[in-house]
């Protein structure tokens, strides 16, 4: 069920991730920019800096929250705590959207760090719709669940994982984070193909859409293609990303850079090309001259 | 075969993902996951997909060790504390997702742990670099206006209790870690002399966004240990009075008003209020 809410919409743009070293170049030169993502649990001390520069960043541009703890996929359930401090967070800083995973990292009193799979069967599905549903209960909205990257295939599953993820945002009444970049290293990883899974995703159902640069490592097979968040997003993506535009339409779209933060500018020029992808995509839906299409990317701009 | 139980694919996953050594747990987790390989190489691909996530794990948790931990990094050498922050994090992994309370347990693990067992200051340096962070974090809180005590009566005075703002820590050490601490922010420290024992009595505490490590006078540390316990002042002054004689020092009733003043200049009390108890 879909959880009413009077937050308001966030823009069709492009967004950053809010990094504290950039904190200053954003509040002296406020860019021209759509809006900030935080991850929640950085913002889960009392008070201090790190308070007092989002409080100052979320005066002047929307905020979205984005959570990489929650770990919805847990069989034993959520933590108290984690969840109440989460809510806290949201009744703090009004967020725009609020998003969290489809993976696991807690179990038992042991919180790992990283965003692991689960076998997508009907168990884990129950589970998800569960944990999802206590969330949206407990924060009073509707949340977006993000598809992960994987390195390993599972095997005896009931699901495909856009058919899970697809289940669980329906059964559960959440929305979807699509993350483009996961989905081209998945579907490199595990030899599926990008644009079909895209498809796959009812366009209604996506709230939000990620874009980060990833990393290849040598393999026995090959190679597989790591999700660090530590360079500019690549020329695959940015076609996938073009794709999934126009399948799904225009939607807040975040530059994700976690490791390796380069300077501001960098940054912010990743941003830029998004959104500069978003208008060539606003500009041929609206128009009346449907003569005028999405052009191909200029891929010369992108690296 | 029966489909894998989420509970069981998540217990395991876990004890491989912080195990030391790869080797028999995996094949008993490939196994679950999978129930026949092909070939050789295709279990062997499988290990290292495995590895990408145990590295994930373990070095997420050892670069947030090393964030929270710089100077302690910078004392023993980037190998040497990779070599302890790996050890640590396999055997103390997080219990919690946010961060920003990890690590608590480092000081104590670090004491023993053999490489370093000679940096006899090193647990301590640990321990403040631990109420540093927390400092950071803690929560933000009005501070207390010497000039509303003019509205208390002269006699009220002694019974005055202060409520301190939430950052204070106060901790003591048989080495000068302030200084170790403080040279080791800097591009270039400058040595700190260690030949002499140098006990510090320090309070941490965050002024403003700023935190702050004051060594505070051995006797003001007494009386400010004191208040924080919630006793009233003069209750308080009297039971350092009594906690310096034990150290062997003396602390004159005419140093009450001075170290007072001090304290209060130091913005570190949030409220006060009236005891009635005493």
């Amino acid at each position: 069920m879909l959880i009413a809410s009077d937050t308001k919409p966030m823009p069709a743009r492009a967004g950053v991730g809010l990094k504290p070293q950039h904190v200053d170049a954003i509040l002296s030169q406020r860019p021209d920019i759509g809006w900030f993502e935080i991850h929640a649990e950085n913002y889960m001390g009392k008070g201090g800096i790190m308070h007092h520069h989002l409080q100052a960043v979320s005066e002047h541009y929307p905020l979205s929250i984005h959570g990489i703890g929650l770990s919805l996929g847990s069989e034993e359930g959520l933590v108290a705590n984690h969840l109440a401090a989460l809510k806290q967070l949201v009744e703090r800083y009004q967020p725009r959207l609020v998003s969290e995973h489809l993976s696991w990292s807690q179990h038992q009193q042991v919180a790992l760090n990283d965003l692991l799979p689960v076998p997508y069967t009907q168990e884990a599905l129950d589970v998800f719709c569960r944990n999802i549903d206590q969330t949206q209960t407990i924060l009073e909205r509707q949340i977006l669940i993000e598809n992960p990257s994987s390195y390993f295939t599972l095997k005896q599953q009931d699901y495909s994982e856009h058919e899970f993820l697809v289940r669980v945002a329906q059964q559960a009444g959440c929305g979807i984070l699509l993350d483009v970049n996961n989905v081209y290293v998945s579907a490199c990883n595990h030899g599926f193909d990008a644009y079909d899974y895209i498809r796959s995703i009812p366009a209604v159902l996506v709230g939000e859409i990620h874009l980060a640069g990833h990393s290849v490592q040598s393999i026995l097979s090959g190679e597989v293609r790591i999700d660090d968040h530590g360079s500019k997003v690549c020329r695959e993506v940015w076609e996938l990303y073009q794709f999934t535009l126009t399948h799904v339409g225009a939607r807040p779209t975040l530059i994700e850079w976690d490791t390796n933060v380069p300077e501001w500018a960098t940054l912010y020029e990743q941003a830029q090309l998004a959104q500069h992808i978003l208008e060539q995509y606003t500009l041929a839906t609206t128009s009346p001259d449907k003569s005028i299409l999405v052009h191909p990317l200029n891929t010369s701009r992108l690296v | 075969m029966s489909k894998i139980k989420l509970a069981e694919f998540q217990g395991r996953f876990k004890q491989l993902l912080l195990s030391p050594v790869i080797e028999a747990d995996a094949n008993d987790f490939l196994g679950l996951i999978q129930e026949h390989y092909s070939d050789d190489d295709d279990f062997i691909e499988a290990k290292l997909r495995l590895a990408i996530y145990r590295n994930n794990v373990i070095h997420s948790l050892m670069t947030a060790l090393g964030e929270l931990y710089p100077v302690v990094k910078r004392l023993i050498g980037d190998d040497c504390f990779n070599h302890a922050a790996r050890k640590f994090v396999r055997n103390t992994p997080p219990a919690q997702a946010a961060l920003v309370f990890y690590g608590q347990e480092f000081s104590e693990f670090i004491k023993t742990f053999t490489p370093c067992i000679e940096l006899e200051f090193l647990a301590d340096v640990a321990a403040l670099e631990f109420f540093v962070n927390q400092a950071y974090h803690s929560g933000d809180s009005v501070l207390f206006d010497p000039a509303t005590l003019s509205e208390v009566a002269p006699e009220q005075l002694g019974n005055i209790t202060f409520s301190l703002i939430p950052s204070v820590t106060l901790m003591r050490s048989d080495w000068p870690i302030d200084s170790i601490w403080h040279e080791n922010l800097k591009v270039q420290p400058e040595l700190v002399d260690l030949s002499e024992s140098q006990p510090c009595s320090l309070m941490v505490y965050r002024r403003d966004m700023q935190v702050e490590v004051v060594n505070l006078d051995p006797n003001c540390f007494l009386f400010l240990s004191r208040l924080q316990q919630g006793l009233p002042i003069s209750v308080a002054w009297s039971e350092a009075v009594g906690d310096a004689k034990k150290q062997g020092r003396e602390l004159p009733d005419h140093e009450l008003s001075s170290m007072l003043g001090y304290l209060f200049g130091l913005s570190i009390f949030s409220r006060f209020s009236l005891s009635s108890e005493y």
